[in-house]
């Protein structure tokens, strides 16, 4: 690899690492799990990096390299969907009880949900890419994705709903809609 | 687009999620060295399988189909293991099923009876075939199947099949042109190699119509199951033809025609491959391997292929699902093929297929 490419891949990966990491993260549900991910996709993102970077949408491309290395890992390795066991450091002053607990109630209630629903759900929600660009991602439908969702919503809901930190906040989002 | 509060919400509770996270410093010299050498393994193993062009005389040939019945997983030395895990075992493959369009295989069954299942032969035999030699080269990219032991059937290797399908595009499409399109695949575009993938490989007995096997069949399919442009096909290289003529056939839906069907699986798309030409009550050349792929939708989540008595192993890659064996006796009925969605339930069952032959 040229000089000058190289660096742009050191660039590239030096402003998506934290990105990549974070979607892998709500995708294992372990941060150890998700640099790995991440650092496997972008070495497959090496590899290839000629065509990646002659692509239209290198981000999109990597990000499907990644949702494949992790159905990939979750396949071959029965990687276990755990909780991290540290609880993050609070900074912004909220009721840090409260909202650890929500985080692991969210990742709890994300483990219900099945390996597709999950990645659409992270992609949609997290990523916020286009449903069009999430199907294409997983190799399926539009019309998959938008189920996927529904159903995915559906039961974080049903998950959430038994959260007792969650449970204030769904009642605001009741009154909200009415 | 309008968005409900619930999903307002997840956005909300997801990037919260990821606020604290502080993740090491990307380790980009890690990255490099993997790359590097991943992309140094790619380039060896190219080498080393054109160095087995060279090395063996294209003496490959399924060894059950000549009478030798050393059985060996396929891809592998002969003497290594013949049975794939059991059903009951519970394996990482099982979790994830079809859907995920790359690879994944699950055993659906047991082999016994007259099949002796997606099992290779060794290698010995007859040429079955020259000028894929020639064919082969730097531009030789189309991508591996998924799981090469289980789909690179009777011996046949990665390199082998590679060219093969680099030959076979030339010549089907350098045909295409030279016959007006007449013989070709009219207003379908020259595929480039690295979209496509190997689905399987295997030595195909031959037939009244076919002519003398045993005959080297390569299955091509889109890398990506999504893809617009119709390239899947089975290239065929007959033993002993010195012409570098290449059969092709291409009777194959994709997922997107199975959607405009309003299908779930292509039940019927290796008809010629999975039993002699004349059908059930045909002629057979015994033993006989048997393959049977095709394309499903994302809604299915499982697939089963019995056949000769014997549930098979399904293999799925790129879209398609694939099971093999090899007959020892003439099956007494064509293989029955199910689909199961994600719950569990039946979305297709070939017994109840009126167009299906039962």
């Amino acid at each position: 690899m040229h000089a000058d490419v190289e660096e742009e891949f050191r660039a590239f990966v030096r402003s998506r690492w934290p990105r990549l990491v974070s979607t892998a993260y709500l995708l294992t549900g372990d941060l150890h799990h998700a640099e790995d991910v991440a650092q496997t996709a972008l070495t497959k993102a090496y590899r290839s990096w000629n065509r990646v970077r002659r692509s239209d949408n290198p981000d999109a491309y990597v990000r499907r390299i990644l949702v494949t290395s992790h159905k990939d890992r979750f396949r071959k390795r029965r990687v276990a969907e755990r909780l991290t066991d540290a609880l993050p450091d609070v900074a912004d002053g909220r009721d840090p009880l409260s909202a650890s607990e929500q985080r692991q109630e969210l990742m709890a209630a994300l483990a219900t949900l099945s390996s597709r629903q999950r990645t659409v759900v992270v992609l949609r929600y997290w990523e916020d890419i286009p449903e069009a660009e999430v199907a294409q991602a997983l190799g399926c439908s539009v019309g998959t994705v938008k189920s996927q969702a529904s159903r995915a919503l559906a039961r974080l809901r049903g998950a959430l709903r038994e959260s007792p930190t969650v449970f204030a906040a769904q009642g605001e989002e009741r009154k909200n809609t009415r | 687009m309008t968005e409900t509060p619930a999903e307002a919400r997840l956005r909300e509770m997801l990037s919260r999620q990821t606020e604290m996270l502080s993740p090491r410093e990307a380790p980009y010299e890690t990255i490099v060295r993997k790359g590097r050498a991943a992309r140094q393994r790619g380039r060896v193993a190219m080498g080393a399988g054109m160095a087995l062009l060279v090395a063996l005389p294209g003496t490959v040939y399924a060894g059950q189909l000549l009478g030798d019945r050393a059985e060996v997983t396929p891809g592998a030395a002969p003497g290594g293991p013949t049975e794939a895990p059991a059903s009951g075992e519970p394996d990482a493959l099982e979790t994830t099923g079809p859907d995920s369009g790359t690879d994944s295989g699950t055993d659906s069954g047991t082999d016994s009876g007259t099949d002796s299942g997606t099992d290779s032969g060794t290698d010995s035999g007859t040429d079955s075939g020259t000028g894929t030699e020639e064919g082969s080269g730097p531009g030789a990219t189309v991508q591996p199947p998924s799981d090469p032991a289980r789909q690179l059937l009777d011996g046949i290797t990665l390199a082998q099949a590679q060219a093969d399908v680099q030959a076979c595009i030339a010549d089907h499409w350098a045909r295409q042109e030279e016959d007006e399109g007449l013989l070709g695949s009219p207003g379908i575009p020259e595929p480039d190699p690295e979209d496509l993938r190997i689905l399987a490989a295997w030595q195909s007995p031959g037939g009244v119509n076919q002519g003398p096997g045993p005959i080297r069949r390569v299955m091509v399919v889109p890398a990506d199951p999504d893809a617009d442009a119709p390239h899947n096909f089975v290239c065929s290289k007959w033993p002993g033809d010195e012409t570098g003529f290449y059969g092709f056939y291409n009777g194959f839906s994709t997922r997107a025609e199975l959607r405009e069907l309003d299908m779930v699986i292509d039940s019927r798309a290796t008809a010629r491959y999975e039993t002699a030409e004349e059908g059930i009550d045909g002629n057979w050349e015994m033993p006989f391997r048997w393959v049977k792929f095709g394309s499903f939708t994302e809604e299915v989540e499982e697939v089963t292929v019995e056949y000769g008595g014997s549930t098979h192993e399904v293999i799925y890659d790129a879209g398609f699902f694939l099971a093999s064996g090899i007959l020892q006796e003439v099956p007494d009925a064509y293989p029955v093929l199910k689909a199961y969605g994600a719950d569990g339930e039946l979305l297709y069952d070939s017994t109840l297929d009126p167009l299906y032959p039962n």
